[in-house]
């Protein structure tokens, strides 16, 4: 039925504005050029040549999947870790200007280090749900070890840094809680988790023997996973029963230890190289 | 006016309150010393004599004020008093004195201590002096308000409590919440002192935080929290504010798409400024003017502790003429320039949107990177607006409007106007502004100002967003 302002809507509908001229000039602006993939990670503790390029056990771990996996990038240090799509260091820019979160970088190399056996799938879960805790734990909840890394994990005034670090180790300790529910009563205690950790390095040890990778003659996403975490164990200087544990004298973890520096000399053989 | 109500003692003054004065009474030599005072609700009628037949200069007839009194306020402080009364004891002469407890009166309504007030002037015990009582009606304790605002392209819902003359002095405070179209939530705190018992100058202690939505033109979240001291003092030129500003920002939840520009920006900052705006507003409307100016400057330095170093300064300068008939040209001109070591998208300038620069989309004009307006750290605006009465309508408020804006927005950095290997680029900056031509209406209403546009752009530049047809505008200030 047609409404009395029908005609005009109709004029308007009918009217194309595209006919009209409209000059384009050159803009003001011109974005700045990625000519290559840029990883932003944390920074690392200390930059001199054999120690770790980021202090952070998942920068780490992506860096060390897309260096096992041959994709040639630029590390980036200082960005915020809101900078990433999911609002998490590292992330991967790309010369196409996408951005790849950790899960996306994962994915994206996995097609490349996809020759692993099938049972490493359970040592990922392993090492994911008993590494990444405890460091965790260090990182955010204890005193010592969160002073020590904040000013890297949260690269802001310190008056921020503070707060962000103390709402930060409020979120991993609940975290962490949920986990250990059905074993401490929902109470953190930080000694089942570091027993967690050593009993997941037992399991890695006994699987890595004698040999140069987990996946044999080539690094998979186990060695990647497992270098980063013992890498930062091995390298963040806060005493720990899990650092006691990994690197007293004739620890039964040294071929642990030994296997990061291995990857760490091989594949980060200078922290000159590619940093911005 | 102080000179009728002296020959004409009961006189109601109209400007909301009330002066019954006995000043003839008090300059005769009649037996008027303990004349009855009248009760503050309802005073009896006093019974007038006739005026005497000499007149008195109230403006050269020396008096003093010797005690005051006031009644109805539930909350008053004696200092507060004493800075508000005292133009009041210095008074040389009736009509300074009028004049000074008028001033007063009408400040306790402002400060939201008296709704209302009635002065009263007596004859005092003493020699040539005056007896001063205030009868006031109390002030309202508290006021919880619900609202709509509309403004900067923007509808916003808020629920405001106010807490009214808290410790006796006309302080306040005021809680605010809001949610809105870009605005996911908004709170403030408003702790507002007045000094020397004027509500003219004020010192304002401000705390807010919110969470603005701006992914529709750049694809974040900016979360604020801020605290402020402002002091503020309404002189006859204009407005001045003086501003301490701690501001928290975090550019965040930018998602897969955001743009890398966007992403240098992101993260936390803490920003440590302290700010000046001077305005000068003799417009006889905000929203739409026929005729006056207005004028706002505002610089701001932003470096004392912080992490973020800038100097800013923003200027609006906007003009109306009537021309006869109904017809009024207005004119507008704003500009800005941020500059710094490094400058971030929440400090940075944006221009276009139906109250900027019309024809292009909000935030639509100046550097973008993808689908992200990034802004820019130098700007400028100018529109020319011809407002005409419309045939057939007799209501004042619709108006026919002509239209012109241009404008530009870049940034000073290397993606900018500092780009290597371009010469010639500020020239080209300042003489090749976006610009776009239009029509429509324009409505008054009571609080804001309602705009119907046909728009066309004519000139863009590559990364604008021009967008022609009709447009609709709701908001303060246009250009």
């Amino acid at each position: 039925m047609a409404t009395p302002e029908a005609p005009l809507r109709e004029l308007l509908k009918n009217i194309s504005f595209t006919q009209f001229p409209l000059h384009t000039t050159a803009s003001f602006f011109a974005p700045s050029e990625i000519p290559r993939s840029q990883l932003h990670v944390h920074r690392p503790l200390r930059q001199s040549p054999g120690s770790s390029p980021t202090c952070d056990a998942r920068s780490l771990h992506a860096l060390a999947l897309l260096r096992f996996a041959s994709f040639d990038v630029d590390i980036v240090y200082g960005s915020a870790p809101d900078a990433s799509p999911d609002g998490a260091l590292p992330f991967l820019l790309m010369p196409s200007r996408a951005a790849l979160d950790a899960k996306a970088i994962a994915q994206h190399v996995a097609a490349k280090l996809s020759n692993e056996p099938a049972d490493h799938q359970a040592y990922l879960i392993l090492a994911q749900h008993n590494l990444l805790p405890a460091i965790d734990y260090l990182f955010w909840v204890d005193r010592k070890g969160s002073s020590a890394v904040a000013s890297r994990l949260l690269p802001f005034h310190p008056l921020i840094q503070r707060i962000l670090g103390y709402q930060k180790a409020r979120q991993v300790g609940d975290h962490l809680r949920v986990g250990q529910a059905e074993l401490v009563g929902g109470t953190l205690d930080a000694a089942v988790l570091f027993e967690n950790a050593l009993r997941a390095l037992d399991a890695l040890v006994g699987l890595l023997a004698e040999n140069e990778y987990f996946a044999g003659g080539q690094p998979g996403r186990l060695d990647a996973l497992v270098f980063a975490c013992v890498n930062c164990i091995v390298e963040i200087p806060v005493p720990s029963p899990l650092r006691s544990a990994v690197l007293r004298e004739g620890s039964e973890y040294a071929p642990l230890v030994s296997f990061a520096m291995r990857i760490l000399e091989r594949y980060f053989p200078s922290q000159g190289d590619n940093l911005i | 006016m102080a000179s009728d109500t002296a020959t004409n003692p009961g006189a109601t003054m109209d400007d909301g309150f009330s002066v019954r004065s006995i000043f003839s009474e008090a300059m005769s030599s009649s037996s008027a010393t303990n004349a009855p005072r009248a009760p503050p609700a309802e005073p009896p009628r006093r019974v007038v004599p006739p005026p005497a037949k000499t007149t008195v200069d109230v403006s050269r007839t020396s008096t003093r004020v010797s005690r005051f009194s006031i009644s109805g306020v539930s909350r008053i402080r004696q200092g507060f008093l004493s800075s508000l009364l005292q133009p009041a004891f210095e008074a040389k002469t009736i009509k300074e004195a009028v004049d000074e407890a008028r001033e007063a009166a009408g400040k306790l309504r402002a400060l939201g201590i008296a709704k209302a007030v009635v002065v009263q002037m007596d004859k005092s015990a003493d020699k040539d002096a005056l007896d001063v009582h205030f009868h006031c009606q109390d002030g309202s304790r508290y006021i919880i308000k619900t609202g709509v605002d509309v403004g900067d392209s923007e509808g916003m819902a808020s629920v405001t409590g106010r807490l009214n003359n808290i410790w006796g002095g006309g302080e306040s405070f005021e809680a605010n919440y809001a949610r809105g179209s870009k605005t996911q939530a908004a709170f403030q705190g408003t702790l507002s002192i007045p000094v020397e018992a004027d509500p003219r100058k004020k010192i304002d202690i401000v705390a807010n935080q919110a969470v603005l939505d701006n992914r529709p033109y750049s694809s974040h979240d900016e979360l604020r929290r801020t605290l402020s001291m402002a002091y503020r003092a309404e002189g006859r030129s204009g407005s001045h504010e003086v501003l301490y500003s701690l501001s928290w920002r975090d550019v965040c939840n930018l998602g897969a798409k955001a743009s890398p520009s966007l992403r240098t920006d992101a993260g936390h900052t803490l920003k440590s400024s302290l700010g000046y705006t001077f305005t000068c507003d003799n417009r006889d409307s905000p929203t739409v003017p026929s005729t006056g100016s207005y004028a706002r400057v505002a610089a701001e330095f932003a470096g004392i502790g912080g992490d973020v170093v800038f100097g800013k300064s923003h200027v609006e300068l906007q003009s109306n003429q009537s021309l006869g008939r109904g017809y009024v040209l207005s004119s507008s001109v704003h500009g800005g320039l941020l500059w710094g070591p490094q400058t971030s998208i929440v400090d940075r300038f944006f221009v276009g949107g139906s109250t900027s620069v019309r024809g292009f989309e909000y935030r639509g004009i100046g550097p973008r990177d993808g689908e992200d307006s990034i802004g820019g750290d130098v700007f400028y605006a100018a529109g020319l607006s011809l407002l005409t009465p419309l045939p057939f309508v007799t209501n004042d408020a619709l108006k026919g409007h002509l239209w012109a804006n241009a404008g530009q927005c870049a940034l000073l950095d290397r993606r900018g106007l500092g780009r290597p290997g371009v010469s010639g680029e500020i020239a080209r900056f300042l003489t090749s502004p976006s610009a776009s031509v239009g029509f429509g209406l324009v409505y008054r209403h009571s609080m804001v100002r309602v705009e119907l546009s046909c728009c066309l752009p004519i000139v863009a530049t590559s990364t604008d967003r021009p967008k022609s047809g009709m447009h609709f505008g709701l908001g303060f200030q246009f250009l």
